[in-house]
């Protein structure tokens, strides 16, 4: 395991993870959405 | 905040092998870690890219070529935005964020720290494509930091270089924002409500808001320049049909958002380090909550106040000078704020401070010049003049720049464990503060008087201010050895800080020893 591994157990095991997974991937999905929307803007 | 009441770090257990030397920071997924790799760089780019405008102040020194020839001259003024604002600013920022927020959040590290760990090391990576350039057939990038085509479809295999590493930053903003928000948004201490949150965790929960919404349109208008220059596309090649000023609105709706994701961080350390100072809570919390939101709403509605010059509807031309200048009003608000803020405050004037208050001041000289230039009919006789060069430095230099060595000097007692040399750090900032003002009040005048940017030779008519800039980028420039003397100093040995450090001081961090232990927060504190 890595040098911080050890912070990355203690943020699963205190329960203030939350939805984190969540709220990551509805951000990576709006930051895609983004950069296609723009890239369909230019083929106008 | 100071009703913490189980909020002490432990210190390195050693449940597991840690990797010693280059392993260490290569593989490192602590927060605290990653924040000193993210200021590391940002210092090493700064000098870099400092390096860069002492060689464009030399050349600016006497009218005539002596130092550099053009091509060069435009190498140097691209490189030198280019790195200063992707390679020092944002990076700088970005390490404040990785150590200080989960320390005021209570959090025991970011909510993804391995993804933390490659949003860092893919940096070094771009820092690297960009320098390379340098050496290149044909040069490094010379079509200014904008990218503007044609130049930047024309140009050589350095402009192919640059738009990866423009890319490859953008990746690494965007995963350092998606972490930012999250631990943000998750890992708050039990008690600790969003706005009971310290300032700093709010700018940058709103900067990384900025960065996700503007980052991908950055990565579409680079990826359509990389398709124009390397597979027939012409999506900016007006003899193709396609058309350059789109270019031009695509970079400055993400562009102008940018300014603010280089100043709202600022904002918020600032809001750290003058309450301390004053030993005064800040004035009008919840305002400068609303300010930083309706700065970072309005900052989208405004890209076009770039380009009046390009020719666009009267109707178009008033919208975005009004929308401008309304920027003014939540921006006001803040500095009205940190005034109060001080106030009959009990007033002392650390190094961190007298930046702070520099910051005040000359932040808002830079924000009235962008008034200025807001006014559609001045923009067009002051534009790409070096009015518009006065205007901006005084925000990123007396602005962004002043507020990381603020914050620098706040936390780095914090950090390292030990204090920095009053002193020196006050030496530090009165050449830096006299050195600023003497390179860029007077290009002002040279602005109004019609000096264009971006030019190795002038008019014998601006050599006086000319002279005079340059004298004061070289004291401004080798102020800054004395700050990385004081912070190797300190990293070094000192006067042992105390948890507190600051007697003002407020907010969790401030509850763990000095320095900082390895892990903190395992256990969440609980505020009541």
């Amino acid at each position: 395991m890595s040098a911080g591994g050890h912070s990355g157990v203690a943020c699963v095991n205190d329960k203030r993870g939350g939805n984190k997974y969540l709220t990551a991937a509805l951000l990576a999905l709006f930051a895609l959405g983004l950069f296609l929307f723009t890239l369909f803007t230019g083929l106008r | 905040m100071s009703d913490v009441a189980h909020a002490h770090g432990h210190d390195d257990h050693g449940h597991h092998a840690h990797p010693t030397g280059i392993m260490r920071w290569l593989t490192t997924t602590n927060h605290k870690d990653i924040g000193s790799l993210y200021l590391w760089f940002a210092l090493i780019m700064l000098f870099a890219a400092g390096t860069m405008a002492l060689l464009i102040r030399a050349e600016l020194f006497q009218p005539g070529l002596q130092v550099t020839n053009p091509d060069f001259f435009n190498q140097l003024t691209t490189m030198h935005g280019l790195i200063m604002i992707f390679g020092v600013i944002m990076p700088a920022f970005s390490g404040f964020a990785n150590w200080q927020v989960p320390l005021m959040l209570g959090a025991p590290d970011m909510a993804f720290p391995r993804m933390n760990n490659w949003a860092f090391w893919i940096l070094p990576v771009a820092a690297i494509l960009l320098m390379v350039s340098f050496v290149l057939p044909g040069g490094a990038v010379a079509g200014g930091w904008t990218m503007y085509p044609p130049l930047y479809i024309q140009g050589g295999i350095s402009y192919d270089l640059t738009i990866l590493a423009v890319h490859i930053m953008g990746l690494s903003s965007i995963m350092g924002s998606i972490n930012i928000i999250t631990t943000i948004l998750n890992m708050r201490a039990p008690g600790l409500t969003l706005m009971k949150m310290p300032l700093f965790c709010w700018t940058w929960l709103i900067t990384a808001y900025l960065l996700i919404a503007t980052m991908p349109v950055l990565a579409g208008a680079v990826t359509m320049l990389l398709t124009d220059r390397n597979f027939g596309t012409h999506f900016f090649n007006a003899a193709g049909g396609g058309d350059p000023v789109m270019f031009q609105h695509i970079f400055w709706f993400f562009a102008h958002p940018e300014v603010y994701i280089l100043i709202l961080p600022a904002f918020g350390i600032i809001s750290q380090v003058i309450p301390t100072f004053a030993r005064k809570p800040l004035f009008g919390y919840a305002s400068m909550v609303y300010a930083t939101a309706s700065i970072a709403i309005l900052s989208f509605i405004v890209w076009a106040h770039h380009m009046f010059t390009v020719g666009m509807p009267v109707a178009a031309q008033l919208f975005f000078m009004f929308s401008t200048m309304l920027i003014a009003v939540p921006t006001g608000v803040k500095v009205f704020n940190w005034v109060a803020t001080m106030w009959r405050g009990s007033m002392t004037f650390e190094t961190p401070m007298l930046f702070a208050i520099a910051f005040v001041c000359l932040f808002t000289i830079g924000g009235f010049s962008g008034l200025v230039l807001a006014i559609a009919p001045v923009d067009i006789q002051l534009h790409d003049t070096y009015y518009v060069v006065a205007h901006f430095h005084y925000v990123l230099v007396s602005g962004a720049l002043f507020s990381i060595f603020a914050g620098i000097y706040y936390w780095l007692p914090k950090w390292t464990g030990h204090m920095y040399d009053e002193t020196l750090g006050k030496w530090h900032f009165w050449l830096s503060v006299i050195g600023m003002n003497i390179v860029f009040f007077p290009m002002h005048f040279l602005g109004l008087a019609g000096m264009p940017r971006r030019i190795p030779d002038y008019a014998l008519q601006f050599t006086e201010f000319n002279q005079i800039a340059t004298v004061g980028a070289f004291i401004f420039g080798f102020s800054q050895l004395i700050f990385l003397w004081v912070v190797l100093k300190t990293i070094k040995g000192g006067v042992k800080a105390t948890t507190k450090v600051w007697e003002g001081a407020e907010g969790l961090e401030w509850t763990v020893p000095s320095p900082a232990p390895y892990h903190t927060f395992e256990t969440a504190p609980v505020i009541k």
